[in-house]
């Protein structure tokens, strides 16, 4: 057996890059499985005892205004254990020149519901604050910093006692239309009720008993809610924070097994094939020893050597590489997306097993397809030479004025694929997953990118000032080109879970805004209603020429209740805002005297200009048309790890796949190759006969991907969506014949390593050998 | 007549590991056009080395291989393709037809895109497997399969018809009809052939003999008047 084995490995390194490729693929999936396991195990260790040590509320109702007494009533509900009334405000931060925002939240006496974990610092007394720690870092606020809060008029100056984290913000964006939460304008922040003054209550923090639903106490915490004014309940499951987190955690357990099963289906695949042939070519020395009394099983063992170790290095590889590249990289997007103190992305030594007994697994019964016919032979038949796979006729042979035509090379190549159909497949389901993962990492940087463009084109001011006019004219004198008045308001859609967005009226001939529809069609502003983004409006199933019921804040805090009518909806990929026009404002509503301007400068630094009017007390907020687009191009950047894995991943497939099949093929036809090359047939036509079936799998692959791909991207943008944002959806013919470029790119390149293989064919030692 | 194959002084050697293998050593002898030349020799004295040497699929190490005017031991890889394409027909033991062709796309492979070719169907007529020109190797003999090779080999008008044991794995009767095929092609055709052979019973159809052993031409000999094959006793 000792020789066996021996003869067994040297086999291996005959076919030193088939294995490497086995090996690349089994590693691949195995590093992908690890990894996605260590986002939703780490997720999930991480927040359930989290949840519970500070207790996440099981829901929050909302209310204008709730008298603290009114806590009693819900006490009394039976299920209802706890129940907190505070206040929560946003406010913005005066000093910050991000025009930050904190959300800011009272902590209610003996705080037992959604307490906050610290940091750093301690619990704000009369005239702290305690504020999210990415926050701070984003800002460079330290503990024992003074910072400046304004609402509505009113001003705070409280003193930082400690940095904390919350667990109702444990995924903390702005507004639902952001995948990633942005810490340098949007944070949260805890005190005192003292430290406001006095506090109108806006929010009910509940939590059940043990064995109660929410669903079995809402009608009576609804029943008692209507005696205030009340807004909404809000259960645990639908807080963006909770939902956001597990949905990760969910959609990564589906992937970690998904991704290595597919993954895993190519390799046992390129397994069944590598091995069939290995065993045809020992077929008598299997009969050999098969004389010699070794057992089936003995030999079977011997071949199962061949999915063992591939698996065995694959998985020792994927982890490592998971290890020391997936594992930072998900811990510093981990600890982008998420505020959770002291959150990890670990990887768990037994979340390799599972992809290994898949790996396994596959390469066994792979392994065992492959070995079973000619060990069932007995050992008369095995010493016996082979019988060919007989070549058969074409249905294409049928046509003889299109057979006649046809070159020996495609005739030979033709009849080829014909017999070993799994061979073909083997190959184009590894390219067919490299085009599809490419088509959707490459689709999905154009939609970034086109979400830069059209961002670019919906906004061409320099810079947005909320301030009054005069400020404009001292600061920036002569340098102004262009200047549009604007009113910016906030609008509270009472219907759709009293969602606030910015509202801007527009002097309906300004250039600074424009305005277009999914497809990139101008939409153009007129006097009869509002514009609504495209993407709230799709979630809430509002269509134009719907009314709908809002609040309108003005800035000094006063709301008006109003009927508005939606005429269009417009494409918004970030901050969605409404839009009116001044005449339309004048009609519904009446007189409002603008607020704002937008500005284009002649010439001069954009950033210092902004510094300047900053600078100055009058100035409510400035912000550039580039702050816009920063969001968006910090998305993309976030994104660019992830799209170089999906390119790297599709690289290593498709080259592993047809490096593989095409080695396979070079040795099952070494003999064939080698007659062509005895008969004058020089080396660039025997290149061609391999390279054609190169291009032939990668081209049936190409046009089987296609669905796929737009599957695979509609997945893509589908899961995006329902976070809220809004993506361009459309896969481009060119972004899939850019795909399609790449994966014949890496074919190409796979043929020129194939030449050396072919060009050290032993024609003497090839015709030598019997069939 | 004028030598169109010379061996000079030609040396090949194989290293394996640290042992050298001399599998020819300094090897001379000359062919004339239009000779039946047969290389006799036991297993492994170097017949194939010399007869792949001369068809231009292997290289000598050292030493002069003089071809129809050219040393091929100097010609370029492409130059060398071109030589076996153009001038040399080879038939071996094994056959070593292409599986996925058929009898008639076997021999037109061969001679695809030279000019002044037999017509693949004719050729295989003559061979007498006219009737079986669209059957793949697997459902022919080895008889038959050995035909098509000789077909094949013939079909592009070669220079030089070279091969290496063509009736090894045939039985007798299949083994005269491919010996009778060669000798026709060789006095009809005007083709020079050369035909390895470990069987002492064939010497006599040649024109020359060389007798190589362990590597070395030990005696080229001339048979005065040669053989037909109708006159020999082959069992
Ligand atoms: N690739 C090789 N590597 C090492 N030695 C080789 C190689 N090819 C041939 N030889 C050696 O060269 C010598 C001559 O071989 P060759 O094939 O020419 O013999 P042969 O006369 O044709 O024998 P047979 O009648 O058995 O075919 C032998 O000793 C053989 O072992
Ligand atoms: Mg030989």
């Amino acid at each position: 057996m000792k020789v066996l084995s021996k003869k067994f490995f040297r086999q291996i390194r005959q076919a030193k890059l088939q294995f490497f490729a086995l090996v690349a693929i089994v590693a691949i999936g195995t590093f992908f499985s690890t990894g996605l396991t260590a986002i939703s195990g780490s997720l999930s260790s991480y927040i359930e005892p989290y949840y519970q040590e500070y207790n996440l509320s099981d829901a929050i109702v909302y209310f204008d205004a709730l008298p603290a007494e009114a806590v009693q009533s819900f006490l009394q509900i039976e299920g209802v254990k706890r129940a907190e009334v505070r206040q929560v405000l946003e406010m913005s931060v005066s000093q910050s020149e991000h025009s930050a925002k904190l959300l800011v939240h009272t902590i209610p006496l003996h705080n037992e519901i959604n307490r906050s974990a610290l940091v750093e610092g301690r619990e704000p007394g009369a005239g702290e604050v305690l504020i999210d720690s990415f926050f701070a870092e984003a800002n460079q606020l330290k503990v024992g910093d003074t910072i400046q809060l304004v609402h509505q008029k009113s001003e705070w100056n409280l003193m930082i006692s400690g940095l904390c984290e919350n667990v109702e913000h444990s995924f903390n964006i702005e507004d639902a239309s952001m995948v990633l939460p942005d810490r340098e304008t949007f944070g949260v922040a805890y005190l005192a009720e003292e430290s406001l003054g006095q506090a109108v209550y806006n929010q009910l923090l509940i939590e059940l008993e043990a064995g109660f639903a929410l669903s079995d106490v809402l009608p009576q915490i609804e029943a008692t809610a209507v005696k205030y004014p009340y807004q909404y309940v809000i259960p645990k499951e639908s807080m963006s924070s909770y939902q956001a987190i597990r949905t990760t955690i969910d959609n990564n357990k589906v992937l970690s097994f998904v991704v290595p099963l597919i993954l895993f289906t190519i390799s046992s695949i390129i397994i069944l094939i590598s091995l069939s042939r290995l065993v045809d070519s020992q077929r008598s020395q299997i009969g050999i020893m098969k004389a010699l009394g070794v057992s089936r099983k003995t030999i079977l063992y011997h071949y199962m050597l061949y999915p063992i170790t591939s698996t065995f290095f694959g998985s020792g590889a994927g982890l490592g590489l998971a290890y020391f590249l997936f594992v930072p990289m998900l811990d510093d997007i981990g600890r982008r997306t998420y505020s959770l103190p002291g959150y990890q992305v670990s990887l768990s030594l037994h979340s390799v097993f599972l992809p290994l007994l898949i790996s396994l697994l596959f390469g066994c019964i792979a392994c065992y397809i492959s070995t079973r016919r000619i060990l069932k032979q007995n050992t008369m038949e095995l010493m016996k030479p082979k019988s060919v796979k007989s070549a058969h006729r074409l249905a294409l042979e049928k046509v003889p004025q299109l057979w006649s035509r046809l070159n020996f090379t495609y005739k030979l190549l033709l009849r080829d694929m014909s017999i070993n159909k799994w061979k073909l497949l083997a190959g184009s389901l590894g390219v067919m997953a490299c085009v599809i993962l490419m088509v959707t990492a490459l689709g999905f940087r154009a939609s970034m990118q086109q979400m830069m463009q059209r961002t670019k084109d919906m906004y061409s001011y320099d810079l947005l000032i909320h301030s009054e006019a005069e400020l404009v004219e001292e600061v920036l004198q002569d340098q102004v080109a262009e200047i549009s008045f604007l009113t910016k308001l906030n609008l509270q859609l009472t219907d759709y879970e009293k969602t606030r967005f910015e509202f801007l009226v527009l002097d309906p001939s300004t250039s600074h805004f424009r305005h277009f529809d999914e497809d990139h069609h101008s939409v153009v502003l007129r006097d009869d209603g509002l514009i609504l983004p495209q993407s709230f409006a799709k979630r809430h199933d509002i269509s134009p020429g719907q009314e709908i019921r809002a609040v309108l804040i003005q800035e000094d805090g006063t709301a008006q209740e109003l009927r508005l009518h939606v005429a269009q909806l417009s494409a918004q990929y970030t901050a969605p805002k409404i839009f009116a026009s001044q005449e339309y404002l004048r009609k519904s509503i009446g007189e409002i005297a603008p607020n704002g301007m937008t500005v284009r400068i002649i010439q001069g630094d954009i950033a210092s200009i902004k510094e300047e009017l900053l600078d100055r007390p009058e100035a409510l907020s400035v912000s550039t048309s580039e702050d816009v687009q920063l969001r968006i191009s910090n998305l993309i950047k976030q994104n660019n790890p992830v799209f170089s894995i999906f390119i790297l991943v599709a690289i290593v497939l498709s080259f592993g796949a047809i490096y593989t099949v095409s080695t396979i093929n070079i040795q099952e036809q070494m003999r064939d190759l080698a007659i062509m090359k005895v008969l004058g047939y020089s080396r660039k036509e025997i290149y061609r006969l391999l390279f054609n079936q190169n291009f032939l799998i990668t081209t049936i692959a190409i046009f089987c991907a296609l669905p796929f791909c737009v599957l695979s991207y509609g997945q893509v943008v589908d899961a995006l969506r329902a976070s809220g944002q809004m993506i361009p959806d459309q896969l481009h013919g060119l972004t899939f014949i850019g795909g399609a470029g790449i994966t014949v790119l890496i074919t190409v390149i796979t043929n020129q390593l194939l030449k050396l293989p072919i060009r050290q064919i032993d024609m003497a030692e090839s015709i030598k050998q019997f069939e | 007549m004028k030598s169109i194959i010379q061996f000079d002084g030609v040396f090949k050697t194989y290293q394996q590991g640290e042992v050298k293998v001399h599998a020819l050593k300094d090897a001379d002898f000359q062919i004339y056009e239009g000779e039946f030349v047969i290389i006799f020799g036991a297993s492994g004295a170097g017949k194939s080395t010399i007869l792949n040497i001369l068809g231009g699929i292997d290289r000598p190490t050292s030493g002069r291989v003089v071809v129809d005017g050219d040393d091929i031991s100097q010609l370029s890889e492409h130059e060398l393709t071109n030589f076996r394409k153009e001038k040399v027909g080879f038939v071996f033991q094994f056959y070593n037809l292409i599986a996925n062709l058929t009898a008639l796309e076997n021999v037109a492979f061969a001679s695809d895109g030279l000019a002044d070719v037999f017509m693949p169907s004719d050729i295989l007529g003559q061979v007498g497997l006219a009737d079986k020109q669209h059957h793949f190797p697997s459902q022919l003999s080895g008889g038959e399969q050995q035909r098509v090779a000789i077909a094949r080999a013939v079909a592009k008008r070669p220079k030089f018809l070279l091969c290496d044991e063509p009736t090894g794995a045939l039985d007798t009767v299949a083994g005269i009809t491919v010996l009778n095929l060669l000798e026709k092609l060789n006095r009809q055709d005007r083709c020079t052939v050369v035909l390895i052979t470990h069987n002492p019973d064939l010497l006599p159809m040649a024109d020359k003999v060389v007798h190589v052993q362990d590597g070395e031409v030990r005696e080229v000999s001339l048979n005065e008047s040669r053989k037909a094959m109708k006159e020999m006793e082959l069992s």
